[in-house]
């Protein structure tokens, strides 16, 4: 692997990492098998070094519950949440599933295919969702990019929001779904 | 005096047993009835391990009529006064309906081919004694569910949906309730302004593409399609998913998402033809189900014809 994209992405993992190497290593990972071999490798060594519990660290499985919405196995978090936004990913904008969307689909096929082999669940104690620089991924796209999946995005919501709607009212009326109906509002909400 | 006491013993003992002696299916129907039967006052809490939420519940049933009201405590503010299929809102006055928890069962479906139905221990909930009541899928496409019934009335005081492996993705909890409470008429007089126009009734069109696989026991309740879109919904009697059918704009890469009890799946699907669709399944059901559902999802070679004519 070529020495200068081992920086970058030790400088990704520190924060500090710059735009174009965040859009650079983005394409790269999108191909590199190695490559995304290293970057879990410095997870997990940025975790110990952070005395966090190594489980709790991957980044991919963080995107992809981003991706997901809810951790499939939804344990308690009992770790607190302090340790899991260590001060190295302060660069790292809040509240980023649009952006995680975003970077799954740059990186994403191979999770999408663990997360199938794993039967749709993931398999570790799961960690919060892992913040992802939504600036600099929403630039890294481009704006027909940006605009189909915001528009996938949206689509996906409205049709959750219809199948609530439906579902509320005779004959259907499933389980309490009016709560759901609540969640998803404010959830979809604090999305945008 | 001692017979009397006697007397009186053997008869709580009687209705005891019989009261044990009840399958957890009856609970099931002595609940559903409960909760339109009964007048209960109290305070419900709902949501998952993310988010809660509470409910103000008024329930009374008088001369064969339901009278309600409910008052969303969390969040956008949200009062509601329902008399019998009429809703009107109070404060404020425009809104999306509310819907009683506790009227999310219906007492028409025989659940007991999809359900294990079975009797647990006793408990306490919101000052009153429960019993427990759980529903077993008896394949791994639905969810589990435990119900906690009020002892005497069967009135539902808390219910647990749980994933396969026993955690809990939502819950419906009384933290506070009166039952057969005594409420003032004026609580439930009717205001002035105008009732919420009811829902329109269920579609149930022809469309040019369904799902070829449903899970056990599922059945079509509504289907509609206008140009390509489609839409269709389909219960188990507890559970409920919808399918949605579109031409994307371009390709999609398949998702998989969660709300609490909620997920989605898309896909992308095609035809012999080998034209595209975008099937996205929306329902509390496990999300191996749900994709299961989405990939089965094809065109449907006698209603095609007849779609592309209406339009």
């Amino acid at each position: 692997m070529n020495e200068r994209i081992n920086e970058s992405l030790s400088a990704l993992m520190d924060g500090e990492a710059d735009e174009l190497e965040v859009r650079r290593l983005l394409n790269q990972l999108e191909q590199d098998d190695e490559l995304r071999t290293t970057w879990h490798r410095y997870q997990l060594l940025g975790a110990v070094m952070r005395g966090e519990p190594v489980a709790t660290v991957d980044l991919s499985q963080g995107i992809r519950q981003a991706l997901d919405g809810e951790p499939m196995d939804d344990l308690p978090h009992s770790v607190p949440a302090a340790v899991m936004v260590s001060p190295r990913w302060r660069w790292l904008a809040s509240g980023a599933v649009a952006a995680s969307v975003m970077l799954a689909v740059l990186v994403g096929v191979q999770w999408q295919q663990t997360e199938s082999a794993a039967g749709g669940v993931p398999l570790a104690q799961q960690a919060e969702p892992v913040p992802v620089a939504e600036q600099q991924l929403a630039q890294s796209l481009s704006p027909e990019q940006q605009a189909e999946l915001e528009a996938a995005q949206r689509k996906l919501q409205e049709y959750v929001m219809q199948h609530t709607e439906q579902a509320t009212v005779a004959p259907a009326r499933a389980i309490a779904p009016f709560a759901r109906v609540v969640n998803f509002g404010q959830e979809a909400g604090a999305q945008q | 005096m001692i017979k009397h006491a006697l007397l009186m013993l053997s008869l709580l003992l009687a209705a005891q047993a019989s009261a044990d002696g009840s399958s957890a299916y009856d609970w099931f129907g002595r609940m559903v009835q409960a909760a339109r039967e009964q007048n209960y006052s109290g305070v419900l809490l709902y949501g998952n391990q993310r988010h809660w939420d509470s409910l103000a519940v008024q329930h009374a049933l008088q001369d064969g009529q339901e009278y309600e009201r409910l008052q969303r405590l969390t969040g956008a503010p949200l009062e509601q006064l329902r008399q019998g299929e009429q809703v009107f809102f109070l404060n404020p006055v425009v809104g999306q309906p509310l819907q009683n928890p506790l009227h999310s069962f219906l007492p028409g479906p025989d659940l007991r081919d999809q359900y294990e139905l079975t009797l647990g221990g006793n408990d306490r909930i919101a000052g009153h004694y429960a019993r427990l009541i759980v529903l077993q899928p008896k394949d791994q496409h639905r969810y589990a569910m435990r119900l906690w019934l009020e002892q005497k009335t069967a009135l539902l005081l808390r219910s647990e949906l749980l994933d396969e492996r026993q955690q809990v993705l939502e819950r419906v909890q009384f933290a506070q309730l009166e039952i057969g409470s005594i409420m003032p008429a004026e609580l439930f007089a009717r205001p002035a302004s105008e009732p919420v126009p009811p829902a329109p009734s269920y579609p149930d069109d022809d469309v040019s593409w369904q799902p070829d696989w449903l899970p056990a026991g599922f059945s079509r309740l509504a289907a509609r399609q206008q140009g390509d879109d489609i839409q269709l919904l389909f219960s188990d009697g507890l559970a409920a998913f919808s399918v949605f059918v579109d031409r994307p704009a371009a390709t999609i890469a398949p998702l998989q998402k969660r709300w609490g009890a909620t997920a989605a799946v898309v896909q992308q699907v095609k035809n012999e033809a080998g034209e595209s669709r975008r099937v996205t399944v929306v329902g509390e059901l496990p999300a191996t189900t749900l994709q299961k559902i989405a990939g089965s999802v094809q065109p449907v070679a006698a209603a095609a014809p007849k779609a592309a004519q209406q339009e």
